[in-house]
């Protein structure tokens, strides 16, 4: 009888216990599911052919865009409105920071292609392409739009989202910012969060 | 180019207006006005609407079919094409159009591309995306920019990479000038405007 008592007043207990671990986690839970998770771990691979992770840029503000080589405008604008931010940025801000470029065409941007046209817009810009299924998984933790559409002559281009992407030197998502700042805006708004 | 409509509309008759904009063109290019009599004519002594009519009309058929024909009157400025990352094979070219007579800019192509089109860029909530233009509307005294993230000549297939202090060479056809030849110097890969 009083084993069985016991027992009763152990899983009551247990439910107690079980209700305030529900209630301290609960808010944490509410928060995470309403702030979006954005960006995670990946494996691509750089302009060498090396295999890289996220792991890799620790350490360093990362502003990560998505995009591809046969983007004759979009692309290169953003690109070279990055490099003309970082030109106004303190040369130390400048050492803490990495942008990389992550294909969305990976059946075209092989890793010496997307490598060299990244490193033209300067020297803190690495060009990351993979597998299809690695560039989809990195796609959909960083939640980005990416779609072929074809074009007249058999060509096509690829539909996808044009926002930069700011990760702190733990890894961690930041802020997004829209491409179409100018440069002088994009470079307050790196130093305004720190960057 | 500035280069505002010097005289008032017709009402109804666009057609002829746009016919006597085409004749004021050579002065605007600095060359000679065809013709001078007719316009002023059409213009001064418009006795009745028949006669000026006509006078129009002749305007129209002697004039106005051979000088487009013959030279565009689509003009061209501010040309430039943005240089190409190591092993790129596509590239974009800029520029500046305007005219005196209303128009469409309907073709492209280049020497120095396997294939040239007409693109838009379009921004929308964050996404970005190509589409094929098939014309570019020119209206009459306004300026139609080309620029980065907009319309642009998409080149595909390049010849060869494209190099600052280079010139990419792009021809353009009309519905109604003339094709206009033109020669876009290369800005480096990180410019997004035409040289200064």
């Amino acid at each position: 009888m009083a084993t069985r008592q016991g027992i009763v007043a152990l899983i009551a207990g247990g439910i107690v216990l079980l209700g305030l671990a529900v209630a301290a986690t609960l808010p944490r839970l509410t928060q995470a599911s309403s702030a979006p998770s954005i960006g995670g771990p990946f494996t691509l691979v750089d302009g060498a052919g090396h295999s890289v992770t996220d792991r890799d840029y620790r350490g360093k503000w990362r502003l990560m865009y998505f995009g591809y080589t046969h983007c004759p405008d979009a692309c290169p604008t953003t690109l070279s409105d990055i490099g003309a931010a970082l030109d106004k940025l303190p040369a130390a801000a400048r050492q803490k920071l990495v942008v990389l470029f992550v294909t969305v065409d990976p059946a075209r941007d092989t890793p010496q292609v997307i490598g060299a046209y990244a490193r033209a817009f300067g020297p803190e810009f690495v060009g990351l392409t993979a597998s299809q299924a690695a560039i989809t998984a990195v796609e959909q933790s960083f939640r980005v739009y990416a779609a072929r559409h074809e074009l007249k002559g058999g060509d096509y281009a690829m539909d996808h989202s044009s926002i930069i992407y700011v990760m702190d030197p733990d890894g961690h998502f930041v802020t997004v910012l829209d491409d179409s700042l100018k440069p002088a805006d994009l470079a307050q708004h790196l130093e305004q969060l720190g960057a | 180019m500035p280069s505002t409509p010097r005289r008032t509309l017709i009402p109804g008759g666009s057609s002829v207006d746009s016919c006597l904009a085409a004749l004021t063109l050579p002065p605007l290019r600095g060359g000679p006005l065809p013709l001078p009599q007719a316009r002023e004519r059409g213009f001064r002594q418009p006795s009745n609407s028949a006669t000026f009519s006509i006078i129009a009309a002749l305007a129209f058929s002697v004039l106005a079919a051979p000088a487009g024909a013959q030279q565009p009157t689509v003009a061209v400025h501010d040309a430039w094409a943005r240089a190409t990352a190591p092993g790129q094979t596509v590239g974009a070219v800029y520029m500046t159009l305007s005219t005196p007579v209303s128009d469409s800019l309907i073709g492209v192509s280049s020497p120095d591309a396997g294939a040239a089109m007409l693109h838009r860029t379009m921004k929308m909530n964050g996404m970005t995306g190509m589409s094929d233009v098939d014309s570019v509307p020119i209206q009459a005294g306004r300026k139609v920019i080309l620029a980065p993230n907009g319309i642009h000549v998409m080149l595909m297939d390049l010849k060869h990479p494209l190099m600052p202090g280079q010139t990419v060479e792009v021809d353009l056809t009309f519905s109604n000038s003339a094709s206009v030849h033109v020669k876009a110097p290369v800005q480096p890969i990180t410019a997004s405007a035409p040289p200064a």
